[in-house]
C-alpha cells in the first residue's frame, strides 16, 4: 500500500518536473513514425500540406534572418527560376526546410545543384571540399528541400514555373544547441507564387491534412486577395538581411 | 513502444494507468460525478496500438498537448519526456504511456456520451460537426477536416469501438 502510494507521488512529482523533447537531428526522423519519435511524414516546412511548422516545437530563441533572393511573386509559365536562401550568422546552428507545390500538392520541378558544383556556402561549414550541407526528400508527389545543420550559409535551387499558381513554404531554425526545442529561433515563410497572364478560376477549396497530402483546405479567399495585392500570408515572418 | 526485454511492462502500464488516472482525478479536483457521467473503459492495449500514435503525431507537439502546463498532455518519443532520463528517442516508457492513456481517457467524458466527447469534437473541422480548436494550423485547416480521416476514426473507435456515423 505504501509502495502503491509512493509510486503515485512519484509519478505525480514526475508530471511536474518532465524534460523537454529534443529536435530532429537526423533529417530521416522526418519520415519516421510517430511511435518512433518521428515527424509521421510531417515535414514542417508549413506548407497547406504540413500545416504547422517548425515553430509547433521550437521556441523562445531570437529569429533568424534569412534572405529569399530571387524568388519570384509572378511566374512566366515554364519559366526557369533560380532562389538563393541565405540566412545570417552561419556560425549559429541553423536548419531549414522547404518546398514548393501547386493547388494538387504536386511539386514542380524543382532541382538542386549536383553534389560536385555546389558552392562553399552550400558544404558543411562553408568549406569548398566540405560535404553537401544540402538534401532533397521526395515523398509521394512532395520534394522537400533542407539543410542540415552544419555551418552552411546558404541553400540554392532552380525550379520551373507551371502554369498554375504554386506555393512556397520554408521554415528555418536557429538553434541555441542546448538539444532541446526551447530557446530556438523560428522564421516561417508562406507565399503564393501566381503565373503570369493567366487565371485561375474563382473559389475553389483545398484541403491540407497534414502528413497524407492528399488534397487539403485553406483560405483561397484569403490567399487570392493576398496575391492581388502581392501580399504574403499575415501569418509569414519575414526578415532580411541588412 | 515498451523496452524491450521488459516482461513487466504491459502490467506496468495498467497498473500505472490506474493510480495515475487517480491521481489525475485528485489533482484536479474532480470527484468520479454521480449520475450518467461515466468513464469509458477504452482499451488500454487498442490505445498504445492506434490511438498514441495518433496523438503523438498530431497533438504532442511542444506548443500544443506536449505542453506540460495542459491537463491533456502527451508524453513520448520526440516529443515531451517524463522523466529527464529518459533519453530522447527513447521508446515511450510505461509511465509516458500510462498518462497519456489517463489524459486521453479523461478527454472522453461527455455528458452526451463518449461520440460527443472533446478528444473526438474538438480536433474535428466545425463543417465536419466538431468544435473550435486551438489546434488549427495558419492555412486554416482543423487536425482532422473529416469524419473519415483514418486518424479520426482511430480515436473514434477507441471511444465507442464503432464505426463513426457518415458524416
Amino acid at each position: 500500500m505504501r509502495k502503491g502510494w509512493a509510486m503515485a507521488a512519484a509519478l505525480v512529482l514526475s508530471v511536474l518536473c518532465s524534460a523537454p523533447a529534443d529536435g530532429f537531428s537526423d533529417p530521416a526522423l522526418f519520415a519516421a513514425p510517430a511511435a518512433m519519435g518521428g515527424g509521421a511524414g510531417r515535414f514542417f516546412t508549413g506548407s497547406p500540406v504540413d500545416g504547422h511548422a517548425c515553430a509547433v516545437c521550437h521556441s523562445g530563441g531570437l529569429a533568424p534572418r534569412v534572405a529569399f533572393e530571387g524568388l519570384p511573386d509572378v511566374t512566366e509559365p515554364f519559366a526557369r527560376y533560380d532562389v538563393k536562401v541565405r540566412w545570417a550568422q552561419p556560425e549559429v546552428s541553423h536548419a531549414l526546410q522547404l518546398e514548393l507545390m501547386s493547388l494538387s500538392g504536386e511539386h514542380p520541378e524543382v532541382e538542386l545543384s549536383d553534389a560536385d558544383a555546389l558552392p562553399p556556402e552550400a558544404r558543411c561549414e562553408g568549406e569548398p571540399d566540405g560535404p553537401p550541407a544540402v538534401y532533397a526528400v521526395d515523398v509521394g508527389k512532395r520534394r522537400v528541400l533542407g539543410v542540415q545543420d552544419c555551418g552552411a550559409r546558404a541553400l540554392s535551387f532552380s525550379f520551373v514555373a507551371p502554369a498554375k499558381p504554386l506555393y512556397f513554404a520554408a521554415s528555418v531554425v536557429r538553434s541555441d544547441r542546448s538539444a532541446t526545442p526551447e530557446g530556438d529561433g523560428v522564421l516561417e515563410h508562406r507565399s503564393v507564387i501566381a503565373p503570369l497572364n493567366t487565371s485561375f478560376a474563382g473559389a475553389c477549396s483545398f484541403a491540407a491534412p497534414a502528413g497524407d497530402g492528399a488534397g487539403w483546405v485553406a483560405g483561397l479567399g484569403t490567399l487570392l486577395l493576398q496575391l492581388a495585392f502581392r501580399r504574403l500570408s499575415p501569418r509569414a515572418q519575414r526578415r532580411r538581411l541588412e | 513502444m515498451v523496452k524491450q526485454g521488459s516482461a513487466a511492462g504491459p502490467l506496468r502500464f495498467a497498473v500505472a494507468a490506474k493510480m495515475l488516472f487517480g491521481a489525475s482525478l485528485l489533482l484536479t479536483g474532480c470527484a468520479l460525478p454521480e449520475g450518467d457521467l461515466v468513464v469509458p473503459e477504452a482499451d488500454p492495449a487498442a490505445f498504445e496500438l492506434t490511438v498514441y500514435p495518433v496523438l503523438l503525431a498530431s497533438c504532442g507537439f511542444p506548443a500544443c498537448h506536449g505542453n506540460p502546463n495542459r491537463f491533456f498532455a502527451v508524453y513520448g518519443p520526440g516529443r515531451r519526456r517524463l522523466s529527464p532520463s529518459t533519453l530522447p528517442y527513447d521508446p515511450a516508457t510505461p509511465e509516458e504511456l500510462a498518462l497519456s492513456y489517463t489524459r486521453a481517457r479523461s478527454m472522453l467524458i461527455s455528458e452526451e456520451g463518449p461520440r460527443k466527447a472533446p478528444l473526438l469534437r474538438k480536433p474535428l473541422a466545425v463543417e465536419a460537426g466538431g468544435a473550435a480548436h486551438g489546434g488549427d494550423d495558419p492555412w486554416g485547416g482543423p487536425i482532422f477536416r473529416t469524419k473519415r480521416d483514418p486518424r479520426y476514426e482511430a480515436l473514434f473507435y477507441w471511444a465507442t469501438a464503432s464505426a463513426p456515423e457518415e458524416p
